[in-house]
């Protein structure tokens, strides 16, 4: 743990100093990130984003959620089963606004497409006498959504490097009474590289 | 910045989209059943007051279940060998001439009760009685008897008649509606005398 905080401070201290050059930068139009939260909970996140215009983007992430992603998930249970989200694949859209070429506010929509193992529901098997008999098991399918998000952008060593804060919020169409079932997907800081 | 706006207006309403839902999977432990003409009565048509007079609601605990070919089987299902159920009993009125609901103190009322039934849809609300499954494992049985302690033109009610093993977070309930069939012959109606 000592060690993950000496790295990240060494980290912020890289930005800070990048932060610190004023030099133009160069307009890169690919982008990869990652989300630096994720592994924290033993899942893992790539997004691929390429710029369309000078404010414009569109991209695609995928995200692989280990077990304990339960811990910050909202959306684990739903009428008494228990959901699990294993991956998500998210397209998204981007509109880059209020800044300059080094920093700027960003607002996202995304879809998403997630594969989800749902505990607690009725399974229809045959007994050994060939009757019908319903049991408590797993279901997975594939389910989709729709996000919003809202983020800050700098980029840092002539726009090579790219960190981000980003909050995002995603629905899967089901509704808990009348809350919607909702997500923190695509939610933390993100560094990423630009080529 | 209009562009801000509009993409922030389509994401919103791309989220409130998902208000439509699958709420009706909420509570769906249950297993939802129906079977016809369960009830089993030997109607003598006239009765004096102090008579009993009884009937049967018997059904196989393995059911037709609407989109399969095999018969589901009840009791490995639900793990109950108990389902629980009201019926009704009506008294004819001149006032309304028509048959009214009568409520039947359960001193009146003879059979196994049922201690977890807990059906809160359009029922009845006499007794809770309990349809037990028999020795051999094969049928659920409930035998029920009815001192007559008033005069008058009755009718026993089954047509809202709903069967439950209960309902519990952690197991599978299962709910059974009786049906009275087109081609039922069950004639309910009888007369207490002084």
């Amino acid at each position: 743990m000592r060690k993950c905080l000496i790295y990240f401070l060494c980290l912020l201290a890289a930005i800070c100093a990048a932060s610190a050059q004023e030099s133009d930068t160069t307009t890169y139009k690919n982008q990869v990130t990652t989300n630096l939260f994720l592994p924290i909970f033993e899942s893992f996140d790539l997004s691929y984003e390429r710029v369309l215009g000078n404010k414009f983007a569109l991209g695609i992430s995928g995200a692989i959620y280990g077990e304990r992603i339960e811990e910050i998930s909202l959306d684990d249970t739903y009428g008494g089963l228990e959901l699990r989200t294993k991956y998500e694949l998210m397209p998204f859209a981007r509109i880059y606004f209020g800044g300059n070429q080094r920093k700027s506010h960003f607002l996202e929509v995304f879809g998403s497409i997630s594969g989800v193992d749902e505990k607690g529901r009725l399974v229809r098997s045959n007994t050994d006498a060939g009757f019908g008999v319903y049991t408590l098991g797993t279901e997975s399918y594939t389910r989709g959504g729709v996000g919003l998000g809202y983020g800050y952008r700098f980029l840092f060593l002539e726009g090579r490097l790219v960190a981000e804060a980003q909050f995002g919020v995603r629905t899967n169409f089901d509704v808990n009474f009348v809350v919607l079932n909702a997500a923190f997907v695509r939610t933390g800081i993100k560094i990423g590289y630009r080529f | 910045m209009k562009k801000v706006h509009a993409v922030l207006l389509f994401g919103l309403s791309l989220l409130f989209f998902g208000c439509y839902s699958r709420d009706d999977d909420y509570f769906d432990k249950i297993v939802r059943l129906s079977i016809s003409d369960a009830v089993v009565f030997d109607n003598q048509e006239n009765y004096n007051v102090g008579d009993t007079l009884i009937f049967e609601l018997r059904f196989s605990r393995y059911l037709d279940e609407a989109g399969f070919s095999n018969k589901l089987d009840v009791f490995e299902t639900s793990n109950s060998e108990e389902f629980g159920y009201s019926f009704g009993i009506s008294k004819f009125s001149d006032f309304s001439n028509n048959f009214e609901s009568v409520n039947i103190d359960e001193e009146f009322i003879l059979g196994t009760r049922s201690a977890n039934y807990s059906y809160f849809g359009y029922g009845y609300s006499n007794a809770n009685m309990a349809a037990l499954l028999n020795e051999n494992q094969e049928e659920y049985i409930s035998k029920v008897g009815i001192v007559l302690v008033e005069t008058g033109r009755f009718q026993l009610d089954f047509e809202r008649v709903t069967l439950s093993t209960g309902y519990d977070f952690d197991t599978i309930g299962v709910e059974i509606e009786h049906l009275l069939s087109a081609e039922s012959t069950l004639n309910t109606e009888f007369t207490v005398n002084e």
